[in-house]
């Protein structure tokens, strides 16, 4: 029962913060797969079934835009940071540094 | 990689039809350059262990789809019941059994109509009101069965130990309409058109003493027409197997057609006459019981073209979406 409650807060903790760090990573262009290999290495594990379809939500919000194109012989879709997506990360960045900032003293 | 072709085939079966294409493509794609990465670190091609071991990750192909799909949700009294993964799998069955329901209701409603029994208004009070009455009870149970499902989802944690081996093969991917349908169609449509058209050399159809009310004459050459609409399809579908849209437009427009020129005929009375001389009043009584039960095989069969419109147009539509959905795919997005 504990470890269920736990992870129960612990998805819920990561679900605002892997929306930040994807769109903070899509500063750069990236596809898909790159993107997940990319947070990964940068020790942010995310499975596919989640960070693909949040690409998505992430589109049909206006927060990010995508291109067919191909590459190595393969059609890729790749997604960028939109204008309204990079003034919505900034707005987080803050909101999270003084959260951050808060629990630094809190805790 | 066919066990990868075939488990894109499963995801796409389950994702909202107009966003298939794509969002199937674009998992495919991540899924490759994923095997492919795999195969470069390994320096060999992928064994299926390892191909199922990627699928695996990813999870079942119903539960991936439902992850992309727009309507998330979960139905939860106290505590949550249907999940956020099983959820667009319920509100699909929600629909569907509602759907089902109010036809039925809208029938029942026509049926009452047509045989003059009620009026359109009072018509969709009552079965309005009845559709309130008998949904309640089958939309409980589809939620039981769902919460079950969530619960045993959950629970058993069956998604973990579903196998990417266990998919179905591939299926041919063009849909076509088998040539030997259209050449059978093409025959019957023939020989009905040459009946057709050797009715009028008989001066009077009659069976026995009993001959069909002038009314029926109307028919001839609407019937006439619809006929050669069917062969003409059928001979078009015979050369573009591949233009499965066709049958469903042409049937479309031939039922609103056959429904336009039957209706008459529901309110014509009486629709067999009777050519004795002197008829008895047994033989009046035997009429009028013989009229009634033609008048109500027309209108059954009056309601049956009017499913088969319904069910043409929401076919109609689907093509017509279709297209476009595939237009603009076809359309490259701008950064």
């Amino acid at each position: 029962m504990d470890s269920d409650l736990f992870e129960n807060i612990r998805l819920e903790l990561r679900r605002g913060l892997l929306i930040v760090a994807v769109l903070a990573q899509l500063r750069r262009e990236h596809y898909g797969y790159t993107l997940r290999k990319d947070l990964a290495d940068l020790g942010l594990e995310i499975d596919e079934g989640t960070l693909y379809p949040l690409l998505r939500r992430l589109e049909t919000q206006g927060l990010l835009t995508s291109e067919w194109r191909e590459e190595n012989n393969r059609r890729k879709r790749f997604y960028r940071l939109s204008a309204d997506g990079r003034q919505i990360l900034k707005q987080l960045l803050t909101e999270m540094a003084k959260i951050n900032s808060s629990l630094n003293r809190i805790v | 990689m066919q066990l990868i072709e075939r488990y894109i085939e499963a995801v796409k079966f389950w994702l909202p039809k107009a966003q298939q294409e794509d969002i199937a493509a674009e998992l495919h794609t991540n899924i490759l350059a994923q095997a492919e990465d795999r195969e470069a670190a390994l320096g060999r091609p992928l064994q299926e262990d390892e191909e199922v071991a990627i699928l695996k990750q990813l999870g079942p192909p119903p539960l991936v789809a439902a992850r992309y799909r727009p309507d998330q949700g979960t139905v939860a009294f106290g505590r949550q019941w249907i999940g956020p993964l099983v959820y667009p799998f319920y509100r699909v069955a929600v629909k569907a059994t509602l759907s089902i329901l109010a036809l039925l209701e809208l029938l029942s409603a026509a049926t009452r109509v047509v045989a003059g029994r009620t009026d359109i208004v009072q018509a969709i009070i009552q079965s309005a009101w009845q559709l309130l009455d008998v949904a309640i009870m089958p939309l409980l149970l589809v939620t039981i069965a769902f919460a079950v499902i969530d619960y045993a989802l959950r629970e058993y944690r069956l998604a973990e130990r579903w196998d990417p081996r266990t998919l179905p093969a591939l299926k041919r991917r063009k849909q076509v309409v088998p040539r030997a349908n259209s050449i059978a169609a093409i025959v019957i449509q023939l020989v009905f058109i040459v009946w057709w058209l050797s009715l009028p050399s008989f001066s009077e159809v009659t069976f026995g003493q009993l001959r069909p009310a002038p009314i029926w004459q109307t028919l001839y050459l609407p019937s006439l027409f619809i006929a050669c609409v069917i062969l003409a399809q059928n001979v078009a579908t015979f050369l573009r197997p591949t233009w499965i849209w066709l049958a469903a437009a042409a049937e479309l427009l031939t039922s609103i057609a056959s429904l336009v020129i039957l209706y008459p005929l529901l309110q014509a009375h009486p629709l067999v006459l009777l050519d004795a001389i002197d008829p008895s009043a047994l033989d009046q009584l035997k009429m009028v019981k013989l009229n009634t039960g033609i008048h109500f095989a027309l209108i059954s069969t009056w309601l049956g073209i009017l499913i088969v419109a319904l069910v043409q147009a929401v076919r109609c539509l689907r093509f017509t979406r279709d297209l476009f959905a595939r237009q603009h795919r076809l359309r490259p997005r701008r950064l």
